[in-house]
């Protein structure tokens, strides 16, 4: 028995003859939070849809609890708690109605919690569920999803187009979450502040491609800006982007500042070989580095896992 | 004591360093002295809305650093402090200390002599402060 809840095995998905996601496969290891990452249309809700069998995939399968996605039990289903993107909800119910409606299909249901979460969202029992602001429909989603008690919490993009209060509550419902070690938790953002603070592991996805599995501490530690000083003079930038890991340069008179991926003593020698001194290598933010490992250049051939790099 | 831990997002300092480095520099400034507890790991993941886990990886990192120590079933607790850095990151962070003060003055346009004074007397304080400890 491993510890993982779900395995994802080279999930491919076509629409026709478009390649959205491609050979993508991860773990959530028991008790996590993992955060799937990636611009618009990179392929997250695809992934997401493809693991609970709302989508069949072109190859590859995935498991949760160990039961197949193509196949999932009812109970197995009654153990995951998904918050579909945009929170759709049926509008003409109330509040008090849809959390009666809702209550029915879990057997584990607690009134109790779904009551608790209404009220810090501040929803009246008998406004109808068409009059909510966004805002306050992800936070009636939260509480329906909660109060099935589930063990596995399925968000796609549940902060997306959240106000900064709602979507504070909305990760403050995260750390209450991950109190209880046996829940875990796969979400889908944008919102990488959030991320940050309550991610145990990331994934990206660019392009359909997997290109970042690792912990958010090592992703932290592999992106590094370094800034070179040229005395004689700055080659040109293509001799950067000759060196494996090279994301991105910025270049200055006789400086160059470059965002680099796993940087090492083979990439500084490749440097200095160029003529550059004073290397000096810095850290930097989740956001810089998500941007500039998924930038302009975009290779689709490197890849940061915990297992090391490797390039394809 | 009650130290207050803030910690900030987009930062290059990752939040667990970020934790890290605030109860050094108290334990430092004496803002936090042998005997103090920390807030638990429940606690302070809440109030800083962040993981458990990230929590729980700053006060691992406390420990093994000889800063606090777990007291089994009562929390984390400051130490009596050791010197935990190695003779070449005191001098490294001695230079990065040095120079973030100098870019900081550069532009005030003081004689070296009147900062270098002013230095004197409080480094002068710190070091009687360490003095009267002993």
């Amino acid at each position: 028995m491993n510890n993982n809840v779900v395995e994802i095995n080279g999930f491919t998905k076509y629409f026709g003859g478009n390649c959205v996601v491609d050979h993508v496969s991860f773990s959530i290891p028991q008790g996590s939070i993992f955060a799937l990452l990636g611009r618009n249309g990179s392929g997250k809700s695809t992934i997401i849809k493809m693991l609970l069998g709302m989508l069949k995939p072109t190859y590859g399968s995935a498991t949760i609890y160990g039961c197949s996605s193509a196949n999932l039990t009812n109970e197995i289903r009654s153990r995951i708690g998904y918050l579909a993107e945009g929170h759709p909800l049926y509008m003409w119910m109330s509040v008090k109605e849809i959390c009666h409606f809702q209550a029915k299909f879990y057997p584990k249901w607690n009134r109790k919690l779904c009551a608790e979460i209404c009220d810090y969202f501040r929803l009246q029992p008998k406004t109808k569920v068409g009059k909510l602001s966004r805002g306050e429909r992800a936070g009636l989603s939260l509480a329906l999803t909660l109060a099935a008690q589930p063990d596995l919490f399925i968000f796609d993009d549940p902060m997306l187009g959240l106000d900064p209060v709602a979507s504070h509550s909305f990760l403050e419902m995260m750390v209450y979450i991950a109190e209880n070690h046996k829940c875990s938790v796969l979400f889908s953002s944008h919102m990488l502040s959030g991320v940050e603070r309550i991610a145990d592991y990331i994934a990206i996805v660019d392009k359909g491609v997997l290109r970042v599995n690792c912990s958010l501490d090592v992703f932290h530690s592999r992106i590094k800006q370094i800034s070179v000083h040229f005395p004689q003079s700055l080659p040109e930038m293509d001799a950067f982007e000759k060196i494996p890991g090279v994301l991105r340069g910025i270049r200055d008179q006789q400086c160059i500042v470059l965002t680099v991926a796993n940087y090492n003593a083979e990439m500084q020698k490749k440097i200095e070989d160029l003529g550059g001194v004073d290397i000096n290598c810095n850290d930097m933010s989740l956001e810089d580095a998500f941007i500039d490992y998924l930038g302009r250049k975009g290779m689709r051939d490197f890849n940061i896992s915990d297992l090391g790099a490797t390039t394809q | 004591m009650l130290l207050d831990i803030k910690v900030r997002t987009g930062s290059a300092v990752p939040i667990y360093q970020q934790i890290i480095d605030q109860v050094k520099r108290a334990v430092a400034i004496e803002k936090l002295s042998p005997g103090d507890q920390l807030p638990s790991v429940r606690a302070l993941s809440k109030k800083l809305t962040i993981n458990p886990n990230t929590v729980t990886k700053a006060y691992g990192e406390l420990v093994r650093e000889g800063i606090a120590e777990s007291r089994s079933g009562r929390g984390l607790f400051i130490i009596e402090r050791v010197q935990f850095y190695s003779e070449e990151e005191r001098l490294k962070r001695l230079e990065t200390a040095i120079d973030e003060f100098v870019n900081k003055i550069a532009l005030l346009d003081f004689e070296a002599n009147d900062v270098w004074e002013r230095l004197r007397v409080k480094l002068k304080e710190i070091s009687q402060r360490k003095g009267r400890d002993e």
